[in-house]
């Protein structure tokens, strides 16, 4: 994958690193390649105009096998991974995701990733990301009081703290301290601007081969659902990540408590607590204990984003989902260097979320 | 379903400007209705959890009802005319209908006042009990180009066709006098005149909707200014506009998105509130002094739904 920050490529050149980062970790060339799936939402936006991006990846790439295009905004990485999977006939398969998204007009970049949601009755009323799940959070504030903004700064603070150790993160060696994440300035309250994740630029790639490797997937799942956040029966949680882990977590006949490190869509903090519990680590209304435990830290028993998240990784929309996979297979392999999570970790988990739980795929990957 | 009541059960002060919602900060409401539904609300004002949200309502005349439309043209019409208190409306209720019809052109160009929107405003007044042979749609041409031209390729014929609604050439009629105006006596003899004009930026649409009834002599040679409108507007016994704005043409004629309803009987201060949604910064002198605060606005307020087009 690439470094994820505000280097102003284009789409491809981030698409075209990640391949190369990927074919070399691989030891194989793009010969050896016989499908390409590809996930971007950007390539229309800041004058990148061509929009038909297979034909530019057969050019990027001098290849003239089959390319597909899967976009699925915030959760395009974790479909194409999943399509990948479920894919017959292939060898190794390319599986790809690139944007450049974010340019200098944060405005133009804000409405970008609003087509990732609903206009009519959410957007033009205000409701953007942030306000949604500011609101959101509030319902839950409400029905467990226990839980407070404090154990979102926790949040904050423990993947900012993992991303000061990763040199793909947009925040290696800049440390945040606690009193700054919780003093941010307000976004839509309560949520602060240390609770929102960070879109930047950036790609990533991971190669899906029949041939056996260090790491194997034992579970994977993928579900759908409705994005109006007040038209869903439960609005504090997301479904569709309860419908794709239970999916993953049956494939691969493990239980919650076996896996030894995550990756969590935290596109907000609030994200990832609900998801803590979405996920079944912990009962509906426990989340907060879950963070306030230490058990998710980098030396904690189950590691939650030991890359820095979308919080302080950043959050390169469709690239996203396959940076947890990378992430997840280096942890596996103990090539994570300073952010290793200890103890040889075996089995570890991916959850990717597109749009506001409108696409969500659940992965589980285990060392070999 | 129609919600008497909501109870505010979330309130979210947002500090980020967007292309959607330049004007910061602003809040936004979770609202809860008696149903249990459940949906968010633009705010200028900061509510607290638990107290009662109300829209309101007014029949007073310098009231505009503005609304951004959520589901469909219809919804947007119920809640129009409930802002504006409603009004009466029996079976044999004699109903004159005023649509924009100034060209020779298909819908999608939005030259003239949506079928959708007519089709709407049709079917609401049915299902409130008015009878379809007691509606008329009325226009009239003030080119070379007739006027049953402009409403077949508008698609406003086909909506007349489509609930029996008689579309009537007022030219081809009698015009009488009311306050100094020569105006068609199928609007006058109505028991209520709804104008539904189409909202254009640079124009003032809901006020040259009035011109469609007037005999063409006066109507070619009306001075558009704001003591005149007040006048003409005041000729018609029962008044009350509905606005297109869903979709508009901006000053370049060229059709945007801005999904709002405009509703009142003052033509004028509904074109003002309209300059203001669309943030025009050129706007018609008949309009351009008018006071925004002395607008009683209700619905979604100016900040709410604006929008710059």
């Amino acid at each position: 994958m690439t470094k994820f920050d505000y280097a102003q490529n284009p789409w491809w050149a981030f698409a075209y690193e990640a391949a190369m980062d990927a074919l070399q970790d691989a030891h194989l060339t793009m010969g050896d390649i016989d499908m390409i799936i590809f996930s971007s939402m950007a390539s229309s936006a800041g004058g990148e105009h061509q929009t038909h991006k297979a034909s530019l990846l057969s050019d990027l790439f001098k290849t003239n096998i089959p390319i597909l295009e899967i976009p699925s905004v915030c959760g395009g990485g974790g479909v194409v991974f999943w399509t990948a999977l479920h894919m017959q006939g292939f060898k190794n398969i390319l599986v790809l995701a690139a944007e450049h998204l974010v340019n200098n007009v944060s405005e133009i970049t804000v409405d970008n990733i609003l087509s990732a949601a609903e206009k009519y009755i959410e957007q033009k009323e205000g409701m953007l990301f942030p306000t949604q799940n500011a609101l959101v959070f509030q319902q839950y504030l409400q029905k467990y009081q226990d839980t407070t903004i404090d154990d979102l700064s926790l949040i904050a603070y423990k993947n900012h703290q993992n991303a000061v150790l990763n040199p793909k993160a947009y925040y290696y060696k800049r440390p945040v301290e606690m009193e700054n994440i919780k003093k941010s300035p307000i976004v839509a309250s309560p949520l602060r601007a240390f609770d929102c994740s960070l879109s930047v630029n950036g790609g990533a790639a991971v190669i899906v081969s029949q041939d056996p490797s260090s790491v194997e997937v034992i579970g994977s799942g993928f579900a759908t659902d409705y994005i109006l956040t007040f038209g869903r029966e439960d609005f504090l949680g997301f479904r569709a990540t309860r419908l794709a882990a239970d999916q993953a977590f049956s494939k691969a006949k493990i239980k919650r408590e076996d896996i030894n490190v995550a990756e969590i869509h935290d596109a907000f903090t609030s994200v990832e607590l609900l998801s803590y519990e979405d996920l079944g680590f912990v009962p509906k209304g426990k989340g907060a204990e879950l963070i306030r435990s230490g058990k998710i830290n980098l030396d904690g028993e189950m590691p939650v984003n030991p890359s820095g998240g979308l919080k302080a990784k950043g959050h390169p929309i469709s690239a996203t989902g396959l940076a947890q996979i990378y992430e997840i297979t280096k942890q596996l392999r103990g090539e994570c260097g300073e952010r290793q999570v200890a103890n040889n970790p075996k089995i570890g988990l991916t959850h990717n979320i597109g749009g506001a739980g409108g696409t969500v795929t659940v992965h589980i990957l285990k060392k070999r | 379903m129609h919600s008497q009541k909501a109870e505010v059960i979330g309130c979210s002060y947002s500090t980020i400007p967007t292309i959607l919602h330049p004007d910061v900060p602003y809040y936004v409401l979770a609202l809860r209705d008696e149903h249990g539904n459940i949906w968010p609300q633009k705010s200028q004002k900061e509510y607290r959890v638990g107290e009662e949200f109300v829209l309101g309502s007014s029949k007073e005349s310098d009231a505009v009802a503005v609304w951004k439309n959520k589901y469909d043209y219809l919804e947007q019409i119920e809640k129009l005319t409930e802002l504006l208190g409603g009004f009466p409306l029996a079976s044999e209720m004699k109903i004159a209908i005023i649509p924009t019809l100034s060209q020779p052109s298909h819908a999608y160009y939005r030259d003239n006042t949506s079928p959708e929107f007519l089709d709407a405003l049709l079917e609401f007044l049915l299902i409130k009990g008015t009878k379809a042979e007691n509606i008329k749609v009325l226009g009239q041409s003030f080119d070379s180009i007739p006027v049953e031209g402009k409403a077949q390729k508008s698609g406003l014929v086909a909506v007349c066709m489509k609930y029996k609604v008689a579309p009537i050439d007022v030219a081809k009629g009698q015009f009488v006098q009311s306050r100094g105006y020569s105006l068609s006596k199928e609007a006058l003899d109505a028991d209520l005149v709804i104008a539904v004009p189409i909202a254009k930026a640079g124009k003032i649409s809901a006020s040259e909707s009035l011109l469609q009834v007037l005999e063409k002599g006066e109507s070619l040679h009306f001075k558009m200014e704001r003591d005149a409108i007040t006048d003409l507007a005041s000729a018609f016994p029962n008044l009350i506009i509905l606005m297109d704005g869903v979709h508009i043409q901006n000053r370049q004629e060229v059709v945007e998105f801005l999904g709002v309803g405009l509703a009142g009987r003052n033509p004028l201060l509904i074109d003002k509130v309209f300059a203001e949604i669309i943030k025009d910064e050129n706007q018609h002198p008949a309009i351009k002094n008018i006071n925004t605060e002395m607008i009683k606005i209700l619905g979604n307020q100016i900040k709410d739904a604006s929008f710059k087009i």
